[in-house]
């Protein structure tokens, strides 16, 4: 695409890469004010368990321990979206928060906590999601009948969906699949696991609560600050115009960086000591104590035709959501929708899912919400669907992959409704298709099929790239969609006078660079120098309603906020240059600082000026209902999402059962590339995520106890940058097939990355030698058992 | 019962009353406010908390700050002219090319780039990924963090 | 908690006698995490045996000598620790693959650590010796004998380690190690070290065998061991004899099953056995 851009599309050096470069960032584990309390957190060591007595009398004596918060002397609330209270008399996983102390160092409080007396009477707890579906199995929840999520009242309020059957379950149906069974030449049959994944977030979360009379600042390490700020809401009974949630500089959430309740603990703290409070979790809790990707098990069955058509797909899905979620209905619809509903083309489908609670860590959003945990599951099963058949791989996901005016379904329409707005929504699915911005898959497919010499090296199936003694390679490919969420979201762009401009968006820089690629939309909107836009970002008390990021959220419907708000101000500033000028808007250009009629150049007013005349220009732009997003041709709605293509070359040393990636070439559609070297990183950050995802990253739960047995980075191991390939052997392609509505047709698209990569190893892993893993991971202990090298 | 100590940071010296078992990651970032070294894992497993002692990088998280007495200690902030404010190559590699995203792990890369580059001017790719193995990065930015040590070596044929 | 700096062996052993078990030593100062805060809650006082003046490498008419505060970066720098049986020591350490760790790490600490460490099983090849000190006496104990079980070892609360000691070799013996880890930034699951003399028959007249972190303390597969002695070597009896040291019980825990570890054990032994088969050919 020609970059006639004067600031889109460039490299441009990241708006918050000096201070850390430097070490001036200040995460909120960071901050220091003056009589600053620091808190620490009593946990559960049973799954299951009811507090009979807890006594904190030796714990509050304690010199220097200024609050201890119970069961006892909480309000008796859920926190948002949750079965949980606050703090319960029953504990539901082993790592639930018992009591909660702050105290002036960190050391007292440690302390503290080992002098807080509690007796247990522990009671049966289940681990495995689908014992937790019997009918005698323990209950998680005991005021509810059943751990199916949706099978209980509460479940419903959280989340009101027609979609859910009372029994739990999650229906969709497209056509006839007995039929479409009955027509297919090869069925492929099988069962499949997807993991837990841990976020991992490389701060642990973090908060710091003070108060100024009834008014509380929250400064929250956190993704989604709107979330944090009804969250207290609606806890301490508070309106939003007296919470302040700041989150200056959260890190690296990939889904998950919501305080959870410790904000809320912190906060009540802080208003009892008068002082305030700082709580950050260690590394352990970092692990038991806040939400992950949930383990999937998923019963496949493909029906395919001796050409490739595909005739029927029955996805039967049991996801573990743990003990408690927010997030989990929109996984699991997310799941249906695209990955189930829209990646692939059919006739006849069947999705049935189920979100089931157990006693083991909550499960929630985890980079690529749903579409990884499915991708795993189904990028498998229909390699082994192409196999049947005989046919190349990547011929096959050409042939029936998403296209132009194929059925496509969103997850706003499986779900009924988006958690923004409490809408029921009537009781039919409103199937779309996918519209041409979308229509990039068959592009990406090629394009690393090409790069990555695939004709060469793929010898056919059963047949590995190559063999040197104990080691085999192999290669493999697999798709994957992700929704580009088109949210509610708000903007305001304001003028200095001195013709530099802020943006105000409640979207927060976690790493992903929203606040670059923000500002040279804005920056390149108005024609004016990039160093010439801030961003102020994540402060409910300054920036408009919105919903942080999440969800490729952020330049998906930020981004798109912030530009209509930027063309607002364009539009107020053009009406002053008219003034000037003597001509109509229409006659102008906005451009390097300066506004000049197009076929006059030397006629014009500089930004600067007509920012000092307009004395405060602000333009305020709320993105409209998706729904109104339709296709022009058919008029459908069109459910935009991206996309992406991955292949992955593999060794395999049959007799340790080690593996090496060694190259990985992977297309994604980004829709536009705002910045070039911001896309590469997100691209890599998928491919990272989905090699430990598939490899590596294996949270031990116990399963007697459901205690978590490596809650460290050393036992839960990431990617090492020796674990990934080299520099050259690491393929990005950036596809643009600009969005219907997306500022400059971007998308948002980095979920994505994490949705192709482990199925892409587990295929070439299989190219390899010649078994199929279809656990849960591709680690050399699974390996060398599919090879039967170990029992 | 604390301990008074001298520790020599970035040049300059502080005298800090410490617990013993109090890691330096903790007295750098708590008791003399240089947040610039982060804590990952506590663990010395991931290096977001590398510093240099005289040079050569250490797990600050594990290093008892007692043990850090008597030794230059090099952190992030020391890295840049205290005069001019200029940056170094390194700082500016990772500017230029985008060798961050979250910032967790920057700090660590950085100082542990710079003893490479220190000892070995004219790293192959092989070198810079073997110095930085012991460094996590989640968000997964290691090909441009490579990039970037290489663009730094190149622009000053090791004057780091 | 206090905190002292003795500056002579002697001044260290008197207050280690004083302490007991109240005392934690200090040198390296890497630490298993979970176990760091169980350390310091119970310790009165932290003692840095920095400036005892272990810091060497030394050899003599016995052998060589390593102080416990050795640095395990400066096996690799060493040139003692460059050549001959010797080797492998270096090659031990080159194989912990993050530089802040080998630089921090001491000899001490990876002897007394008692737990998935590498140096103690290539000591323990090279028949390796420790001295213990305490106020009123010293001992030296085959490293073999200083073991006891996970995190355990035969060193009372008055006791230090100071040196370990190795002697020197027969001609043509070559000494090899290996290990497998999960990933980059691990402890090992399983690593194995060899040592082979070759007679001037060109058979094996010695030969020893340990398998480490397969089980607690470090296992000598003398089962093995017997498979080669007296015998021509080639890789087809390194792999048999490789088997049959493997075939032993192995742990179970978080990071790797039994089963896989004597699989691993098993690649351990036959390429530590084939390096250390090399270098006695090599005739160093």
């Amino acid at each position: 695409m020609p970059n006639e851009f004067s600031v889109l599309g460039k490299s441009l050096p990241r708006k918050d890469a000096l201070e850390k470069v430097t070490g001036e960032v200040k995460f909120v584990a960071d901050m220091q004010l003056p009589r600053m309390l620091h808190a620490k957190f009593l946990r559960s060591p049973y799954a299951h368990a009811m507090i009979t007595k807890i006594d904190t009398s030796r714990a509050e004596a304690l010199r220097g321990v200024k609050c201890v918060l119970t069961h006892e002397n909480t309000p008796n609330v859920h926190p948002l979206g949750k079965f949980e209270y606050l703090l319960d008399r029953r504990v539901h996983h082993a790592g639930e928060e018992v009591a909660a102390v702050a105290a002036e160092t960190e050391d007292i409080a440690k302390e503290a906590l080992k002098l807080i007396d509690v007796e247990y009477e522990v009671e049966p707890a289940v681990f495995d999601a689908e014992e937790a579906m019997k009918p005698d199995a323990p209950l998680v929840h005991k005021e509810y009948r059943t751990n199916m999520y949706y099978g209980t009242e509460h479940g419903h309020a959280a989340s009101p969906s027609p979609r859910w059957r009372k029994d739990g379950w999650l229906p969709l149906q497209v056509g006839d699949v007995d039929k479409g069974f009955a027509e297919a030449d090869y069925i492929v049959e099988g069962v499949y696991e997807s993991p837990i994944q841990c976020n991992c977030s490389p701060i642990p979360r973090s908060v710091v609560c003070q108060w100024a009379g009834d008014n509380l600042t929250c400064w929250a390490d956190t993704q989604i600050p709107q979330w944090v700020s009804k969250d207290i809401a609606k806890c301490l009974g508070m309106p939003r115009s007296s919470i302040r949630v700041i989150c200056n500089w959260p890190v690296g959430g990939y889904g998950s960086k919501q305080p959870e309740k410790i904000a809320t603990l912190a906060a009540i703290m802080a208003k009892k000591t008068g002082r305030p409070v700082k709580a950050v979790f260690t590394r352990e809790e970092e692990f038991v104590a806040t939400h992950h990707r949930p383990n999937y098990k998923g019963y496949e069955k493909i029906g395919v035709k001796k050409d490739g058509t595909i005739t029927a797909m029955s996805h039967r899905v049991i996801g573990n959501f743990g003990r408690d979620f927010v997030w989990g209905p929109e996984v699991m619809s997310a799941s249906a929708a695209a990955t189930c509903g829209t990646l692939y083309m059919y006739q006849n489908m069947k999705f049935e899912g189920a979100a089931v609670m157990t006693n083991i860590p909550d499960a929630g959003a985890m980079n690529g919400l749903g579409d990884p945990e499915m991708g795993f599951i189904v990028e498998r099963a229909m390699d082994e669907a192409a196999e049947a058949i005989g046919m190349d791989p990547v011929e096959f996901r050409l042939k029936n992959c998403a296209r132009y005016g194929s059925r496509s379904l969103s997850r706003r329409d499986v779900l009924g409704l988006s958690p923004d707005e409490l809408e029921l929504r009537p009781d039919w699915i409103n199937w779309g298709i996918v519209g041409h911005d979308f229509d990039s898959l068959q592009e990406c497919i090629r394009r690393v099929r090409d790069k990555s010499e695939w004709k060469k090296k793929w010898k056919g199936w059963k047949t590995p790239v190559e063999v040197n003694g104990t080691k085999r390679r192999g290669i493999g490919i697999a798709i994957g969609m992700h929704m580009s969420a088109y949210r509610p979201y708000s903007a305001i762009v304001k003028t200095n006078q001195d013709g530099s401009v802020i943006v105000m968006s409640m979207a927060a820089e976690i790493g992903q660079g929203i606040r670059t690629a923000m500002a040279q939309v804005v920056a390149e909107t108005l024609g004016i120098n990039y160093e010439d836009v801030e961003v102020l970002l994540a402060d409910t008390a300054a920036t408009p309603e919105g919903w942080g990021v999440i969800a490729s959220g952020g330049t998906a419907s930020a981004i798109p906020a912030a530009w209509h708000a930027a063309q607002e101000v364009r539009r107020q500033v053009f009406n002053i240059a008219v003034g000037r000028l003597g001509v109509k808007p229409d006659e102008l250009e906005a451009k390097d600082g300066r506004i000049y009629v197009k076929d006059d150049p030397q006629k014009s007013i500089t930004f600067r000026e007509a920012c000092l005349r307009g004395y405060q220009i602000t333009g305020a732009y709320v993105n409209p209902n998706p729904d109104d997003l339709r296709d022009e041709k058919t008029g459908k709605t069109i459910n935009t999402y991206a996309c992406v293509a991955t292949i992955a070359e593999v060794e395999v040393d049959t007799e340790t059962g080690k593996l090496d990636v060694l190259r990985i070439t992977s297309a994604h559609d980004c829709g536009r590339a705002i910045n070039p070297q911001i896309v590469e990183n997100q691209i890599d950050m998928g491919l990272v995520q989905s090699n430990g995802y598939a490899r590596a990253e294996e949270l031990i739960v116990d399963k007697d106890t459901g205690v978590v047995l490596n809650p460290d980075l050393l036992d839960y191991k990431l990617m090492t940058i020796l674990d990934m390939p080299k520099m050259d052997d690491m393929q990005e392609i950036v596809v643009e097939r600009p969005s219907a509505w997306g500022a400059f047709g971007s998308k948002g698209f980095s979920e994505t990355g994490a949705t192709s990569g482990a199925p892409a190893i587990a295929n070439a892993v299989y190219n390899a030698i010649g078994v199929r893993v279809r656990g849960e991971h591709i680690t050399p202990a699974a390996i060398l058992e599919a090879l039967g090298k170990i029992p | 019962m604390a301990v008074s100590i001298s520790l020599v940071v970035n040049g300059e010296a502080h005298k800090v009353d410490v617990e013993p078992w109090w890691s330096l990651a903790y007295v750098l970032r708590e008791k003399l406010g240089l947040t610039g070294t982060k804590i990952m894992c506590n663990n010395g497993a991931c290096g977001s908390c590398t510093v240099l002692l005289n040079g050569q990088p250490v797990s600050s998280c594990l290093k008892l700050a007692v043990l850090a007495e008597g030794q230059n200690i090099t952190t992030i902030e020391g890295l840049a002219d205290t005069e001019t404010g200029k940056l170094r190559p390194l700082q500016e590699a990772f500017i230029k090319y985008s060798g961050m995203q979250c910032g967790t792990c920057t700090a660590g890369m950085i100082l542990t780039a710079k003893a490479l580059l220190d000892e070995n001017p004219t790293p192959t790719e092989d070198d810079v990924r073997e110095a930085l193995a012991g460094n996590l990065c989640r968000c997964g930015n290691y090909k441009r963090i490579v990039q970037c040590v290489l663009a730094a070596a190149e622009a000053t044929r090791g004057g780091v | 908690m206090e905190y002292l700096i003795p500056g002579t062996t002697d001044e260290a052993l008197s207050l280690l006698s004083e302490y007991g078990d109240k005392a934690v030593i200090i040198a390296g100062s890497v630490f298993f995490t979970p176990h760091r805060e169980e350390l310091f809650s119970e310790a009165e006082v932290l003692i840095n045996i920095g400036k005892l003046g272990l810091d060497y490498i030394k050899v003599d008419e016995e052998g060589l000598k390593l102080g416990a505060t050795t640095r395990l970066t400066s096996l690799m720098t060493s040139d003692v620790t460059s050549k001959g049986t010797f080797r492998v020591l270096a090659e031990t350490v080159s194989e912990i693959p993050i530089k802040r760790i080998r630089d921090m790490g001491t000899v001490g600490g990876e002897v007394c650590m008692s737990a998935e460490t590498d140096l103690p099983t290539s000591l323990i090849a090279l028949d390796g010796k420790v001295v213990i000190a305490s106020s009123t006496k010293s001992r030296i104990l085959p490293l073999e004998e200083f073991y006891l079980g996970y995190l355990s070892n035969v060193l009372e609360p008055d006791e230090m380690v100071t040196e370990i000691q190795i002697p020197y070799f027969p001609p043509r013996t070559g000494v090899g190690f290996d290990k497998l880890e999960r990933g980059t930034v691990d402890l090992p699951i399983v690593n194995a070290a060899a040592r082979i003399t070759l007679g001037r028959d060109d058979k094996c007249s010695d030969v020893k065998i340990v398998l480490g972190c397969v089980a607690f303390p470090p296992v000598r597969a003398d089962n093995a061991e017997k498979l080669l002695i007296g015998n021509k070597l080639d890789k087809k009896l390194i792999a048999r004899a490789a088997e049959t040291a493997a075939d032993i019980e192995c742990i179970t825990d978080i990071r790797a099953s039994g089963e896989l570890r004597r699989r691993w054990g098993r690649v351990a032994v036959e390429r530590a056995l084939n390096k250390a088969y090399e270098q006695a050919r090599g005739g160093e």
